[in-house]
């Protein structure tokens, strides 16, 4: 009887425990962080004035980043709202044709890693620039790069985090069913009555979930202001974090904790503003499955479309081949002709340069093995997740998003905190290696594999579960015949976002980096900031051809996905 | 099983639920949606755990407050409201799937999967998958998915539910069949009184998380045990009597002595009730029905009481005629009633 007989508390338990590990990769770190710099001032109070964290609130140097960073992402933050809305509106509500190119397009500097952005358009204005020397109009030596100011490093942040704001408007879009537009049509609103009394209030919270994303994105962003801002002396605060770790070591650890904890806190004030401000906005009316709105442009369709098309060849077209053509010539500064035509760059870049070729093997080794755990270690946390109605569960979902939400260098710091030291037992330090990078990939990224992977198990039949218990098999049984097989599409989608969002990663391997273990993201800001730009376009140009391969691969995959898995498609 | 509790939270799911199912017995469990008669299949299959109770297979003790058979060893089968059949496994895997865990050698497993899909009449489709299949198609496959493993007992939950109407007059005929022939034992549930009554050898009305009435479909329509078994069996009319008689049939003038003033209640079948019936009770006729075969007539009687005719001929509304019960059975007040008060209920 005993051997049929499972106790109760223990089948409630057992695979719960999963989650251990889970929740310790995601929040030692973090927490370690805030408990330390907290402890520091606290353990002293009589010393308050001596803490590092007093000290850095009262330093000029901290406060002049937070207004840099305050006013980069604000300009910032109303571009991407303003080409969000334009596109999430054209594109939702309308009839246009193409508009699955449309969004493919404009989705893409999303994925695109932020220094090859900054990269490429860095290549698009300036003296040097290969692409304007050619066309003949490039400005006169000694001219001033526009770029490296603060509104150019909003551009890009604008740019970059557009997608976001389209995303979530696009979802609020989706949603609005027609009838409701007909009604007040019916009720004697003229159009323009009816977006501003009907569309615009029931899109508002999309509106303002996808500001909020964007601008807390724009907030932790390092590769931009890194690339245009470092050479001028511009610093916001994850580069001047940055630029004291850098130029200081480890022995400033406790002023940029502190710096960390302060950007933190300015997250935290956004993620609060947001959740204000979405508190009475619930609209949702669920379960309708009406038609949703399409507006005829009638004879604005081809202007509209040419627009939309334009602005996309200025904000990605325009920058790349700038990109490209850099890549091609022999040295930087020439204009481009089929003479001069060179791929020596990309020659340098797989066969003399050691730190090109260990900087692919490093990234391609560390994202491959990062989607490859996460995945493993999700599938089943996902499945208890999806299964189990659990409070606690519910928690601890939301704490896989903590490291992923945070801005990376604060993530990189508390990775420094917890692991500068030996491990204990083993007594082996992780700093200086790859695998304190390994790690902080883990955590930052466990969310990315997790979510595809949990919504495939809530839109799966409990029923093809149980009737699979029924039929006599265990949980691994189960796991492995039935659910697997099932939701196989998903993890496949969560490892490749994994992979796509680890090969490119600067913000945290920046800060985490040494000599030996660089990653491409580091590797393109190192190329860039010694003034090899024709060596970094050259590898910038292959990461974007890596992102629009993995895209085409996900894309391929699109039909057998669980809904809202990719995020450039409804 | 006995004494059964399930609680939800705050919400309770099911209270103090006792019955004793006979082996080779088609019970149906009949409830409006939300009753627990789902909660119930679930505790039977081993899906929920139950907070009192326990639940006996035969000698063998399935789950009690302190301990559970694993669902995966308790000889159950069922057939869910979606069929749950696997979508990356063929009709013959999907089938073989139960025996494949249980390592059944392989040629004994061909033997059982080709008859249970003989059985089921689906052998050209052994090679097919589910999405290539009809509902009736998917809704026989899961059948034979629960039978190839010849579990104690077969749970249907709502398995008529997803089909067209023309469909499942077809299906009934099967399952009933299927039991006849088969002799398992099948706890079946349904919202569908119709349903339940045609096929089942007893039937469960639950109500609100408890067991209203346990009878033969029979027992049910013509002897409901309180208003909300005969509401909810239907085609009726509920009366209040001027003396208490549940659980009682009523006859001759013991039937006539309705009253609105009455705290009792008796339940009143349209075919007992005669019109037209000299010195009979005063009735109004207010709506006249053509059924085809018959005319259905609510009558209004002079206390406000409605009640429930056939009539071979057509009587126009407003007409008067005098009303005769021929019997009339008793019921104990329901819990709702128990306050008393609201008058004039009407089934049917």
């Amino acid at each position: 009887m005993a051997a049929t007989v499972m106790m109760r508390g223990l089948p409630r338990l057992g695979p719960a425990l999963l989650f251990v590990p889970a929740l310790l990769i995601c929040l030692l770190p973090v927490g370690q962080l805030l408990i330390e710099a907290l402890l520091a001032t606290l353990a002293a109070p009589a010393e308050w004035r001596d803490s590092p964290l007093f000290e850095v609130l009262t330093s000029t140097t901290t406060w002049r980043a937070t207004g840099h960073s305050l006013y980069t992402t604000a300009l910032g933050t109303l571009i991407s709202v303003v080409l969000g809305m334009l596109f999430a509106f054209a594109l939702a509500l309308t009839d246009l044709r193409g508009r699955r190119a449309l969004v493919i397009c404009f989705m893409l500097p999303m994925m695109i890693p932020p220094q090859v952005t900054a990269l490429a358009w860095l290549q698009l204005f300036g003296p040097a620039s290969t692409l304007l020397i050619t066309l003949g109009i490039a400005p006169a030596l000694g001219a001033p790069q526009p770029l490296y100011s603060a509104e150019g490093i909003a551009l890009l942040l604008g740019i970059q985090h557009a997608p976001m704001v389209f995303l979530a408007l696009r979802a609020s879009l989706a949603e609005l069913p027609a009838e409701l537009v007909e009604a007040a049509r019916l009720s004697g609103a003229a159009p323009r009555t009816v977006w501003r009394t009907v569309i615009l209030p029931l899109c508002a919270p999309g509106l303002i979930a996808g500001t909020a994303i964007a601008a807390i994105a724009a907030l932790g962003n390092f590769g931009i202001p890194a690339m245009l801002g470092i050479p001028v002396g511009y610093y916001t605060l994850p580069t001047l974090i940055y630029q004291q770790l850098a130029g200081f070591g480890t022995g400033v650890l406790d002023r940029v904790a502190s710096l960390a904890l302060l950007m933190t806190a300015l997250v935290g004030v956004g993620i609060w503003l947001q959740h204000h401000l979405l508190a009475r906005r619930d609209y949702r009316l669920g379960g309708q499955g009406a038609r949703a709105l399409t507006l005829a442009t009638g004879h604005w369709r081809w202007p509209l479309t040419l627009m939309l098309w334009a602005i996309l060849a200025l904000i990605l077209v325009a920058p790349l081949m700038a990109l490209i053509s850099t890549s091609l010539v022999p040295a930087f500064g020439m204009g481009l002709d089929w003479q001069h035509l060179s791929l020596a760059a990309y020659q340098e870049m797989f066969t003399r340069q050691a730190v090109t070729a260990r900087a692919f093997t490093n990234s391609l080794w560390l994202a491959g093995s990062a989607a490859v755990v996460l995945v493993a270690l999700t599938l089943p946390l996902a499945w208890q997740l999806a299964r189990r109605r659990s409070r606690v569960l519910g928690v601890c979902a939301a704490l896989f998003d903590v490291p992923f939400a945070l801005p990376g260098v604060v993530l990189a710091i508390a990775c420094i905190m917890v692991f500068s030291r030996p491990l204990p037992i083993i007594e082996y330090s992780l700093y200086g290696t790859l695998g304190i990078i390994f790690i902080a990939y883990l955590s930052r990224f466990l969310v990315v594999a997790l979510k595809p992977l949990h919504s495939a198990f809530v839109q799966l039949d409990p029923g093809l579960e149980e009737a699979a218990r029924l039929a006599g098999a265990g949980p691994m049984r189960r796991l492995w015949d039935i659910l697997l097989p099932l939701v196989a599409p998903a993890a496949m989608a969560g490892g490749l976002l994994v992979f796509l969002s680890a090969v490119n990663e600067l913000t945290v391997s920046a800060l985490l980096w040494s000599a030996g273990n660089e990653t491409l993201g580091v590797l393109i800001f190192n190329l860039d900031d010694g003034g090899d730009s024709v060596l970094a376009s050259a590898v910038a140009v292959v990461t974007v051809a890596m992102v629009v391969a993995l895209m085409g691969a996900l894309e391929l995959m699109a039909r057998r996905l669980p809904k809202g898995v990719l995020p450039w498609q409804q | 099983m006995t004494a059964l509790a399930k609680h939800f939270g705050q919400h309770v799911a099911l209270e103090g639920l006792s019955m004793t199912i006979e082996p080779g017995e088609f019970v149906a469990l009949l409830g409006p949606s939300g009753c627990g008669k789902s909660t119930t299949l679930r505790l039977l299959a081993g899906f929920e755990t139950p907070d009192h109770g326990e639940i006996y297979l035969g000698d063998q003790r399935l789950s009690s407050a302190q301990m559970q058979v694993p669902p995966e060893q308790r000889r159950m089968g069922m057939v869910f409201q979606s069929y749950a059949l696997w979508p990356h496994l063929s009709v013959a895997g999907n089938v073989d799937y139960p025996l494949r865990v249980q390592k059944v050698a392989s040629s004994e497993r061909r033997r059982r999967v080709e008859a249970v899909l003989a059985r089921v009449d689906m052998t050209a489709m052994a090679g097919r998958y589910p999405r290539e299949l009809s509902g009736g198609q998917r809704q026989r496959v899961a059948l034979a998915r629960c039978l190839v493993s010849q579990p104690a007992v077969i749970l249907l939950d709502e398995p008529l539910a997803n089909l067209d109407r023309h469909l499942r007059a077809s299906m009934e005929d099967y399952f009933r069949d299927f039991h006849r022939e088969t002799g398992t034992t099948m706890v079946y549930v349904t919202h569908d009184q119709d349903e339940a009554m045609a096929l089942a050898d007893r039937v469960a009305v639950m109500q609100a998380g408890r067991l209203k009435q346990f009878a033969t479909p029979e027992t049910l329509y013509h002897q409901p045990v309180d208003v909300d078994v005969a509401r909810f069996i239907g085609q009726g009319s509920i009366v209040h009597l001027t003396r208490a008689a549940a659980g009682e049939w009523l006859t001759g003038s013991e039937a006539q002595r309705l009253s609105d003033q009455g705290r009792a209640r008796g339940f009143v079948r349209p075919q007992h009730v005669v019109t037209g019936v000299e010195g009979g009770l005063p009735a109004q006729v207010e709506r006249c029905i053509f059924r085809g075969e018959r005319h259905v007539l609510s009558l209004r009687l002079a206390d406000g009481q409605s009640l429930t005719a056939y009539s071979a001929a057509a009587q126009p509304s407003g007409s008067r005629t005098g009303v005769a019960i021929e019997r009339l059975w008793g019921l104990e007040a329901g819990e709702r009633e128990v306050k008393g008060a609201d008058a004039r209920a009407s089934a049917g």
